[in-house]
């Protein structure tokens, strides 16, 4: 299910945000599909993340990664290993339980930033060691940022649903 | 990180991620007295008179004039005032309602009108 949805979403981004591709495939000034990686690891756990690795791996068809399986699979690995250290990393250092609890908005936001650090610092070395980046610091600052303008337009078009949807079920049957 | 091997533990996830998202801020919160002040503030706004700061500190009653002023601050820090220099004398600044403010008042209008609906 994850790796549907995180191929839907990707697909959707290079659908509304393509005109914001910084790299082209590669890195977005606005990165929706770092909720959908954020989400479905703090759901799911590695299972999310193995989710994570096989859309990724068929994203790879079509893009300057198709010809070479190592780099494929870098990146595919890359992607859903990072969200897992960081979620890892955070619920650690933030005491939050197994099961999620503690986790507040703020703390969603801890989340959010740790996560863009962990994609984004071993994205953008992987594509300078594999040469499709000239060094690896150019794309850290259009890719941090896209990622948490993604996760933030996420985080908050699924709470205008909620609301939405407290409302509709609240409202007075007759 | 570990994988909850209990489904119910995966709903329990479910469940506070919710909560989280659920609790993202959309209007920068207030606490009872910023609402006092700033509802004090509009009563006066809406006469169409301006406030000074010194008037703004001792606008609402039984509270302390360093009170207010500190709560006049975190106003301004939540971006719902901001304070305006008086043409002539720079000495004297105005508590001015920020666009924000104006969507909280017109926010507590349509609840108002929601709630007398009905």
């Amino acid at each position: 299910m994850t790796a549907c949805v995180w191929v839907i979403v990707f697909r959707l981004n290079t659908w509304f945000f393509g005109a914001f591709e910084w790299a082209e495939l590669v890195i977005n000034w606005i990165f929706l599909p770092a909720a959908v990686r954020l989400l479905s690891v703090m759901l799911f756990g590695w299972r999310g993340a193995l989710g994570i690795w096989f859309g990724t791996m068929y994203l790879t068809h079509g893009t300057v990664f198709e010809s070479n399986l190592f780099e494929a699979l870098g990146v595919a690995t890359l992607s859903a290993l990072g969200p897992l250290v960081a979620v890892s990393l955070t619920m650690r250092h933030l005491k939050i339980q197994l099961d999620l609890q503690g986790l507040t908005a703020n703390r969603l936001v801890v989340f959010a930033v740790v996560g863009a650090l962990c994609n984004v610092i071993p994205h953008n070395l992987f594509f300078w060691i594999i040469g499709i980046a000239a060094n690896p610091f150019d794309g850290v600052f259009p890719m941090f940022i896209g990622d948490i303008l993604g996760t933030v337009i996420v985080f908050y078009t699924l709470r205008s649903l909620l609301v939405a949807l407290e409302r509709f079920m609240q409202r007075p049957s007759y | 990180m570990k994988t909850p091997k209990d489904p119910s533990q995966t709903y329990l996830r479910f469940l506070n991620l919710v909560s989280a998202i659920r609790g993202l801020p959309a209007f920068p919160a207030l606490d009872a007295l910023e609402e006092r002040i700033l509802n004090g503030l509009a009563a006066t706004w809406a006469t169409g008179t301006k406030v000074t700061v010194l008037e703004a500190m001792e606008l609402t009653l039984n509270t302390s004039p360093t009170t207010v002023h500190r709560r006049l601050k975190s106003l301004r820090q939540k971006g719902l005032i901001e304070l305006r220099e008086d043409e002539v004398d720079s000495r004297i600044k105005y508590v001015m309602p920020t666009e924000i403010a104006k969507t909280y008042f017109d926010k507590m209008g349509q609840c108002l009108d929601m709630a007398a609906r009905g």
